[in-house]
């Protein structure tokens, strides 16, 4: 079996896990200890008139009390660290391996998934740390220790109440794992709503225009009728606890006095003792009915690490190599073997032996239609993705050889989506670079032709940026974005389709301010577009169908060779 | 409105089953009190018989006694049974309702009121807070029904037995309810904070998911994981005191009625010793009364520690509830207006508008145009001209600070904003998939169920291709990040505009990142489509811009030139330069 990676961080907590339910379990010994005392004040205090003993024994009781809450507090104080730790840890965990695993298993689980298990399961696991730590060693303690007495008492009627203990565990172990299957259905119908609320929120915009606001919450209504359905459905079981082990015990209760009236002779008890012994009773059924509220809470933590550890197991299936050196003298930034490339291994192939070379200091253009393959061709050379076969050579030396944080450090990337975090136009600028000045960022800036709005603001690179950058037009996004990756140093620059919301004059400015650049830094570049405009001037042009090269040129050698390109050109440059 | 009125209101359609299950309680609550009773009376006759010569007699009894209690038990199975799963439908209706009232809100509210909200933060409302009040509300509910009803019973039956040891239970009772209040209030304060750490811990996870590949590419990871690092560990600081603090309630009162039993102990124990001091006060006491007290004085505390066990969970409700009321209390998106139209958009006037999002920099500054029906305008200039604002002044999204909008020469206010909205299709620069089938996501917004009609649309956006492609065809299950391009995102965005078929179509950037071959006939499709309809278009493109009515340039917010083409042309201005830039 594998090892569950999401319990394993307990071990940070070993001495909190162990002191914890020690200094609970002082508690419950005073708790046991009291009724004794009380009966001794009864039959020896009151019987023999005797105040001093009732006056000091009733001291007694009150200083075990103290005791008690003293040590209880202690637990709780270990519980909280503990809980919360282990928590706090999980979804540290959590958020670095979302940052470890290849894109494609970040989609394959869904950022939805990842998101509830840092909001929601971290917390169902540190719930059930907390409670097991704080409650679940009181419960067997009073029944055992309520069991011994009863023992004590009449060992009759101890097996009986060891039998009536067993009866109810058997049917709260089917409830509870009746109830855990329905609970990971619960919480798929929940991450379901999750996602539905999420669509919801974002295209708040698109919905109204349709005016179908109406309509998606009678959608989302069904929903949760359907969550609340399902959550039902188990409590329709849950239900059951209750009252079933309140029968039982009882049950038991009546057997006693049945017997003891009817065959005197049978246990022998007399009044007291059967005073006691209902008592005792009474404790286990409240130890079990703790045990059976608790289990809410444990199956819920089941149901989470279960999926915890279905995402901590995943392996990294990008793997990072050592080399932490390019060779200075190979001619080609980029070679290109035979390589393919297809999301679920041997179905389609989104990339078909391809074939290409990237000469250092140069410049390629890569164009086609959409879903033709161009951006995957960028995936694979930033590993975001694994070759399916053949080999990528980067300044001389196999790509999956180069240690992967050395890689991405020489490589800069523009994405189609821009992508902004919180913070300020500086902080997302030094993501780029993390010493870079203010004249560094701001020559950045201008280069992407972002600076003219920029400086219009009167906080300057230090302006605000909302999560996402919502407080930025398409436009603003995509020169900041552009911005950032041209103030990193590196010796290839990937632009992917970010001239698309762009006007033409400042995609011109732009496109001569990177010429420029790569000419004074021998910096290598790869531009993706749609535009025959953007990629004319470029050193090749590789053009790209349905995951195969279908030509590679200059422009002029595409007009003539590739009847795609020609076409491509014709309809952008009609009606002129 | 009150909070209390509030919960009222959504208590109300309720009322039936609340009562109910009070019903049931007191029943239920009632017969499991009596049973010890019984059971105590059997063995006084048990004792009895030791002495006695008729024994048949006691022993009739007794059975009639046994009986009475399996009865009882039968009848309390039953109805706590009903009690409980009736108690759970409660809350999970209530539930449900606020969970559904969210939702509603979340489409009700003005967009600038969602604009500035970050989603991850009214997402973890609609998931979790939700659910952190069912959970609360689960434990608590019950416990204090349940509690109170036998808080009372039991109150009445000791004071049967004996008022003054009663009396001594009762008055230790609001001592400990004060301090469990004072500690809850005190820790009121972590919860609060915990709240709002975690709010803020998930949408900076929610932003990073979003980010990936932004962290991947420039070894931005360690950055993103030791600022996580940072939120986390104050949401660990807040939520490890709130967690502390707040589980001292049920130790406090447990050693509170501790000490009461013990008095109650202590005071019996002197009743029954110096019995006649207290003959005058008319009370007398036995051993079995005294015994038979103190098992009640147990009962009567175990409601107050049950319901202080769940105090944790209830302040997280009430924290998390906290939340839920606040948006709930927004104001929905303010529609006064309640003329129709009752025809097509004829005329679309723009008279001297000012806008400005945060009262200080003009966005639109005194922009008017004209758009007649049948007509295009296109909208070009540089990024953050405000063009894209314009559109959501035109839908009411944002209203103006100055100026005149007028529909049909009605102003735009005066409208019904929802009824207003049906007229026009619109596709965004950001292209919206939800969850659901590529059939689902065109048919949004139309009621068309018609499969044929569905391909027809996506046939005419140049989308039935790749999506004939797809694993499952029209049926594949598409999401936002499932794996389609951008391109082919917005071609299903388009495919959803022409299915709806409106009069009025608003384009933002609708071809941007499709490639040339498709965008030549999602262009001629659009051709085909806004003929004799009414368009706004923001687009880079030439060939959508040229064939507009009217061409406006926009440069903050102001019109710098306007005219059509050739006009522009001639003008040998902003445009003409934009015009000679796309081929040189």
């Amino acid at each position: 079996m594998k090892k569950s990676k999401s319990l394993s961080l307990l071990k940070y907590f070993k001495k909190h896990l162990i002191a914890g339910p020690i200094f609970k379990s002082f508690e419950v010994i005073f708790e046991l200890i009291i009724p004794f005392i009380v009966s001794d004040v009864i039959n020896i205090g009151i019987v023999n008139n005797d105040v001093f003993f009732i006056v000091t024994r009733c001291i007694l009781i009150i200083s075990l009390g103290i005791l008690g809450l003293t040590s209880t507090l202690v637990c709780q104080y270990f519980a909280s660290i503990a809980s919360q730790g282990y928590g706090t840890l999980l979804r540290d965990k959590i958020f670095e391996h979302s940052n470890n695993l290849s894109l494609r298993q970040i989609n394959s689980f869904s950022k939805g998934y990842i998101q509830t298990l840092i909001t929601n399961d971290s917390i169902y696991m540190q719930n059930a740390v907390a409670v097991g730590i704080r409650l679940l060693i009181r419960a067997p303690f009073l029944v055992l220790g309520a069991m011994i007495c009863s023992f004590i008492i009449n060992y009759i009627v101890g097996f009986i109440f060891l039998g009536l203990t067993i009866i109810i565990s058997i049917i709260l172990y089917f409830i509870i794992s009746y109830a855990s299957k329905r609970y990971l259905i619960i919480q798929k119908q929940l991450d379901h709503l999750s996602n539905n609320v999420s669509d919801n929120l974002k295209g708040s915009r698109v919905i109204r225009a349709f005016n179908y606001q109406d309509e998606e919450v009678v959608r989302f209504k069904k929903e949760s009728n359907d969550y609340k359905k399902k959550v039902l459905s188990v409590e329709k079981f849950n239900s059951f606890i209750n009252p079933l082990t309140f029968g039982i015990i009882n049950v038991g209760i009546v057997l006693i006095l049945y017997f003891t009236s009817f065959y005197p002779g049978f246990f022998n008890l007399n009044g007291g003792e059967i005073v006691a012994l209902i008592n005792y009773l009474n404790q286990i059924l409240v130890a079990l009915l703790v045990v059976s509220n608790l289990v809410v809470i444990f199956n819920k933590a089941f149901a989470s690490k279960k999926r915890l550890d279905d995402f901590l197991n995943e392996q990294n299936e990008i793997k990072s190599g050592n080399l932490n050196k390019i060779n200075e003298d190979s001619l080609n930034c980029l070679e290109f073997n035979n390589v393919c490339f297809s999301f679920n291994d041997g179905k389609k192939n989104v990339l078909n032996n391809l074939n290409f070379k990237l000469e250092k200091g140069k410049s390629l253009g890569i164009i086609g239609t959409t879903g033709s393959g161009k951006t995957s061709i960028v995936n694979l050379i930033l590993r975001l993705y694994n070759t399916s076969n053949g080999k990528i050579n980067f300044f001389g030396n196999n790509l999956n050889d180069y240690n992967i944080d050395y890689l991405k450090n020489l490589i800069s990337y523009s994405p189609q989506k821009s992508l902004l975090y919180k913070g300020t136009i500086k902080s997302n600028m030094l993501i780029a670079k993390k010493d870079a000045s203010d004249e560094e960022i701001i020559n950045a800036l201008k280069l992407a032709n972002a600076y003219e709005f920029v400086m219009k603001y009167d906080d300057g690179i230090n302006h605000q940026v909302e999560e996402n950058g919502t407080n930025f037009s398409g436009g603003q996004k995509q020169r900041l974005s552009l911005a950032r990756s041209l103030l990193k140093d590196s010796k290839l620059l990937i632009i992917d389709d970010s001239f698309s919301v762009l006007d033409y004059l400042s995609e011109k400015t732009i496109r001569k301010n990177i010429e420029e650049l790569q000419r004074n830094c021998n910096l290598s570049t790869i531009i993706i577009s749609q535009r025959i405009s953007s990629l004319k001037d470029l050193d090749a042009i590789m053009v790209i169908d349905d995951g195969e090269i279908q030509a590679i040129g200059n422009n002029d050698e595409l007009l003539k060779i590739s009847p795609l390109y020609k076409q491509i050109y014709d309809i952008q440059t009609k009606d002129m | 409105m009150s909070k209390f009125r509030f919960i009222l209101k959504y208590i109300k359609p309720l009322i039936f089953l609340l009562v109910a299950i009070l019903f049931l309680a007191i029943v239920f609550v009632v017969a499991q009190l009596v049973i010890p009773i019984i059971s105590g009376n059997i063995i006084d006759y048990i004792e009895e018989m030791a002495t006695s010569d008729s024994i048949d007699t006691i022993l009739t009894t007794i059975s009639q006694n046994i009986l009475f209690i399996v009865l009882l038990i039968v009848f309390s199975i039953i109805l706590q049974y009903l009690f409980e799963f009736l108690s759970s439908y409660f809350v999970q209706s209530l539930v449900k309702k606020f969970r559904d009232d969210l939702y509603t809100k979340y489409n009700k509210l003005a967009i600038k009121d969602l604009d500035s909200r970050n989603k991850g933060d009214l997402l973890l409302r609609e998931i979790n807070d939700i659910e952190n009040i069912s959970n609360g509300l689960i434990g608590g509910f019950k416990q204090f029904y349940q509690g109170i009803i036998s808080i009372i019973v039991i109150f009445v039956i000791m004071f049967y037995l004996n008022w003054l040891l009663a009396m001594v239970i009762v008055l230790i009772t609001p001592l400990s309810i004060y301090i469990s209040y004072f500690i809850a209030k005190k820790c009121n304060k972590y919860f609060k904070l915990q709240a709002s750490s975690s709010g803020k811990l998930s949408s900076f996870s929610l932003e990073s998911l979003n980010n990936l590949i932004i962290n991947k590419t420039y070894n931005f990871e360690d950055n993103r994981n030791f600022n996580f690092q940072k939120l986390d560990k104050e949401l660990y600081k807040c939520g490890q005191k709130a967690q502390f603090y707040s589980t001292w309630i049920n130790p406090t009162t447990r050693f509170l009625n501790n000490i009461t039993y013990c008095f109650v102990l202590l005071l019996g124990a002197f009743m029954i010793v110096y019995s006649d001091a207290f003959i005058g006060l008319g009370l007398t006491l036995s051993v079995g009364g005294l015994q038979a007290l103190l098992v009640y004085a147990n009962s009567y505390a175990k409601p107050f520690n049950d319901i202080s066990a769940t105090v944790t969970e209830l302040q997280n409700a009430f924290a998390s509830f906290n939340r839920v009321y606040e948006i709930l209390t927004l104001d929905d998106e303010v529609n006064n207006g309640k003329e129709l139209l009752n025809d097509d958009i004829n005329e679309l006037v723009l008279k001297n508008v000012d806008f400005s999002y945060d009262q200080n920099k003009k966005i639109i500054d005194s922009l008017s145009f004209n758009l007649n029906k049948g007509q295009r305008i296109s909208i070009v200039g540089k990024t953050g001209c405000g063009k894209t604002t314009i559109i959501n002044l035109i839908m009411g999204f944002y209203k103006i600070q100055n100026g005149e909008i007028l529909i049909n020469n009605k102003n735009l206010y005066s409208l019904n904003i929802d009824k207003f909205r049906e007229n026009i299709a619109m596709v965004l620069q950001d292209t919206w998939i939800f969850n659901g089938t590529v059939k689902e996501n065109i048919a949004f917004g139309s009621d068309i169920i018609d499969e044929n009609l569905i391909i027809e649309a996506a046939k005419k956006a140049q989308a039935d291709n790749f999506i004939r492609n797809l694993k499952n065809g029209y049926d594949t299950l598409i999401s936002d990040n499932s794996g389609l391009s951008i391109g082919e995102m917005q071609l299903i965005c388009i495919a959803r505009a022409i299915l709806k078929n409106p009069n009025f179509v608003i384009l933002d950037e609708a071809t941007s990142n499709i490639d040339a071959l498709t965008e030549d006939k999602v262009t001629k499709a659009f051709d085909k489509l806004l003929k004799h309809k009414t368009s706004i278009v923001i687009a880079h493109r030439l060939p959508t811009i040229k064939n507009s009515d009217l061409i406006i340039v926009l440069d903050s917010g102001k019109i710098i030139e306007s005219g059509n083409h050739e006009q522009l042309i001639k003008n040998k201005g902003y445009y003409y330069q934009l015009y000679n830039s796309q081929y040189e």
